[in-house]
């Protein structure tokens, strides 16, 4: 399967990444380092547990969606940049 | 203005159907918004206390209160679609710090409305949501930069 390696266009981050404090303090840690980043003014940011998963989309997911003809497969290729942190490449 | 870290009231509130148009929810007086976070719990042996307790599932939802009656209506319960919602900065209005909300794969789950003599009519509108993979949060935040 063929990556498009030209941006990241989402990211993986150990929960506590975000730092301390309050959620408006954790979410703007993450907007000021990803928006940047994955070239979008406004990043959401999904609660997945033990990590966050940020796009600049809200409709992203992490998989293929159920019901597709590659259901369940990666949407990503993800890399990690060496802090815990994983960059995701789009597969095509 | 630097973000004041505390919220209040909300704008554009909208559910928008899956391929349809966008409504938008006015005289929004309240919205919840439940992780519904669900903890399965094991304990065995002579276990008094449970040794492990894990998330197991999350089924998200969110509730809104508003006098507009029409828009809380206006989509029949099992409709799908997607809710957004900024909780303004408490200073900056949509400015720096705003926090706006999307649960995608919403679901309309209730929409009861309520009127009583000499009170506004209250309308009370209840989305669950679902995962498109299965892992996926559909509950998002974004903060205003």
């Amino acid at each position: 399967m063929r990556v498009d390696s030209t941006n990241p266009t989402a990211v993986r981050t150990p929960a506590a990444y975000a730092g301390a404090g309050d959620a408006c303090a954790r979410a703007a840690r993450l907007q000021a380092e990803f928006g940047p980043l994955l070239r979008v003014g406004r990043i959401f940011i999904r609660n997945q547990g033990s990590e966050h998963f940020i796009t600049g989309n809200p409709h992203d997911t992490l998989f293929e969606p159920v019901g597709s003809p590659n259901a369940g497969q990666p949407r990503y290729e993800w890399r990690d940049r060496g802090d815990g942190v994983l960059h995701g490449y789009p597969l095509l | 203005m630097p973000a004041t870290k505390r919220l209040m009231n909300w704008t554009g509130v909208t559910f928008t159907p899956t391929g349809g148009t966008a409504v938008s929810i006015t005289g929004v007086t309240s919205i919840s918004f439940e992780s519904g976070g669900s903890l399965a719990k094991f304990s065995g042996d002579g276990d008094r206390f449970s040794t492990t307790v894990v998330n197991d599932f999350n089924d998200p939802s969110v509730v809104v209160q508003a006098a507009d009656l029409a828009s809380i209506r206006a989509n029949p319960v099992g409709t799908a679609g997607t809710f957004t919602a900024t909780h303004n900065d408490a200073k900056n209005g949509l400015g720096s710090g705003a926090m706006t909300y999307t649960l995608t794969n919403a679901v309309v789950a209730n929409n009861p409305i309520h009127g009583g003599h000499r009170q506004f009519g209250l309308g009370t509108l209840t989305l669950a949501a679902y995962s498109s993979d299965g892992v996926t949060n559909p509950l998002s935040i974004a903060i205003a930069p």
